[in-house]
This record gives structure tokens, C-alpha cells and sequence, in this order.
């Protein structure tokens, strides 16, 4: 075999897939995270346009749902990486 | 028939009050987009529960692909399913819940959450409405007394239309009524 024919012949191992597939959902996660703040942010927005009695419910609503999702981001870390 | 999770109607409410509300203004009547609305998307939200459990089932009689991939990387997608369906879920609620259509005794408000990015806001004077007009189409609409409200505004106002809103025919006489109360008490034209 030519040295040519291994240069442009990648041999990709299984292992470097896996851990670019861990590598993008531990990204995925993190755009959910960011997803999440604008969440927060857009309701902060709304309630303070509409003022109604569920408003401080669904603000701290959105405050724990971003806090999931970045438990959930340390959490793939953990247990993808560790 | 409503369900307390889907509020959409709320004739004089009492808790709710807009940011920049004047002194002496106060909301007549508050609508959302009617619950049967959210039926579609709330259809894709079961199908996307059941997704992953149909997917196993037939993966383990016909493709077998799961076994071969990593157990952490099975579980780590799967979270990441239920986490995009959550996103989808808030997305299409606050969609809906902060689509809000406001009657007072001075404005017609339509308050709109465009996308999460997004907020629109369109304020015309009830003394510049023109006309109303309701539209109820279609078997739903009929069944669940639903339709289109469009209030046609002096030719420099913008036109507003309450999309699918609940008991479009009492909202429009509703808004006639106090078209009527706040028109200028001024000569009427000698023929």
C-alpha cells in the first residue's frame, strides 16, 4: 500500500465517534441552557406588559427551568466524561 | 367549556392590569386565542412523549441498533428528547399565554409574543374604531364558539384582528357598546 493511499484513506475509530456524539449533546445542552435565559428574559418581558397574579409563578417558573438545564449540562459532563 | 390551565376569556378582570395603563383606564375584557387552539401542537407534545418508548419497541424487534450504542449516550439523548419537548411546550404556551387581545375603556391592545425573541404592541383609541366584524368558520369554530374578531380603525389607525378568540360575537357588541360611550358628543349634521 502506497504512503498516498493512507494519507487519504482516514481510518476513523469508533471511540472518536462516540466522543464527538458525547462532544455535540454536551453542546446541545449547553444551547438549552442559553435557550432557557431567553426564556427568562422574554418573560420578564411579558409581565411586566401584562401584569397578572400568575406573573411571580411563571417568572420563578422559568428561573428553575433554567437552573434544570444547567444541572443537566453538569450532568451530562458527568456522566459522559467521567 | 374552558379548562382552567387554557384561561382565555376574562370579562372585567380584577388582578390583571397592562404596564402603561392610565390612571383612569381599566380593562373590559381580556382574550386569548380559545384552548381548542393549542390542540395541535398539544397533539405533536403526546406523539414526542411516546416517541422514544415506540422507537425502542421497534428497534428491539426490527433494526436492534440500540444495543450497540453506548448506554450513556442512549440515556443522554433520550434527556435531551424530553428537554427539546419541554422547550416546545413552553414555546407554544407562552406563545399562547402572552398573546393577549385588551379591551378598556380607552384602547384596544394587542399584545403579541412574536417568537422568544420577539414582542410586538398595537394600540389603537376605541374613538377611532370604525367597524367590527366577526368571522366563526369551520366545524370547530361553530362547535366550540370561536372566531375572528376585526375591528376596522379611521383610515390612519391600524387595523386589529382578535384571531380565534372565544364568543367573537359578544366581544364585538362589547366593543360597539363602549365605541358608543366614548364617542364625542358633538352637532349632528343638518341636512
Amino acid at each position: 500500500m502506497s504512503l498516498e493511499s493512507n494519507v487519504f484513506s482516514p481510518v476513523i475509530s469508533i471511540g472518536l465517534v462516540w466522543f464527538i456524539v458525547r462532544t455535540a449533546l454536551v453542546m446541545q445542552g449547553i444551547l438549552y441552557f442559553i435557550c432557557s435565559l431567553i426564556v427568562v428574559r422574554q418573560i420578564n418581558l411579558m409581565t411586566d406588559t401584562v401584569i397578572t397574579e400568575v406573573a411571580p409563578y411563571l417568572r420563578a417558573f422559568a428561573i428553575i427551568h433554567a437552573g434544570v438545564a444547567l444541572g443537566i449540562i453538569i450532568l451530562f459532563i458527568g456522566f459522559l466524561f467521567g | 367549556m374552558s379548562f382552567k390551565i387554557f384561561p382565555a376569556f376574562f370579562d372585567n378582570p380584577e388582578n390583571i392590569k397592562l404596564g402603561q395603563q392610565e390612571a383612569d383606564e381599566h380593562i373590559e375584557i381580556l382574550l386569548r386565542q380559545h384552548w381548542f387552539t393549542n390542540v395541535p401542537w398539544l397533539t405533536v407534545v403526546f406523539l414526542g412523549i411516546i416517541f422514544p418508548f415506540v422507537f425502542s419497541t421497534i428497534d428491539g424487534i426490527f433494526i436492534n441498533i440500540l444495543p450497540k450504542v453506548p448506554g450513556d449516550i442512549v440515556m443522554a439523548v433520550v434527556i435531551l428528547w424530553y428537554m427539546l419537548m419541554t422547550a416546545y411546550i413552553l414555546e407554544k404556551y407562552l406563545y399562547w399565554y402572552f398573546n393577549i387581545y385588551i379591551v378598556t375603556n380607552i384602547h384596544i391592545t394587542d399584545v403579541a409574543m412574536t417568537s422568544l425573541l420577539a414582542k410586538t404592541s398595537t394600540e389603537v383609541l376605541l374613538e377611532d374604531v370604525q367597524s367590527v366584524k366577526t368571522k366563526v368558520s369551520g366545524v370547530f369554530g361553530s362547535l366550540f364558539n370561536f372566531g375572528d374578531v376585526i375591528i376596522k380603525t379611521a383610515a390612519d389607525a391600524q387595523d386589529l384582528s382578535f384571531i380565534a378568540v372565544p364568543s367573537p360575537d359578544f366581544v364585538a357588541e362589547r366593543i360597539q357598546d363602549l365605541r358608543a360611550l366614548v364617542e364625542p358628543q358633538g352637532g349632528h349634521d343638518v341636512p
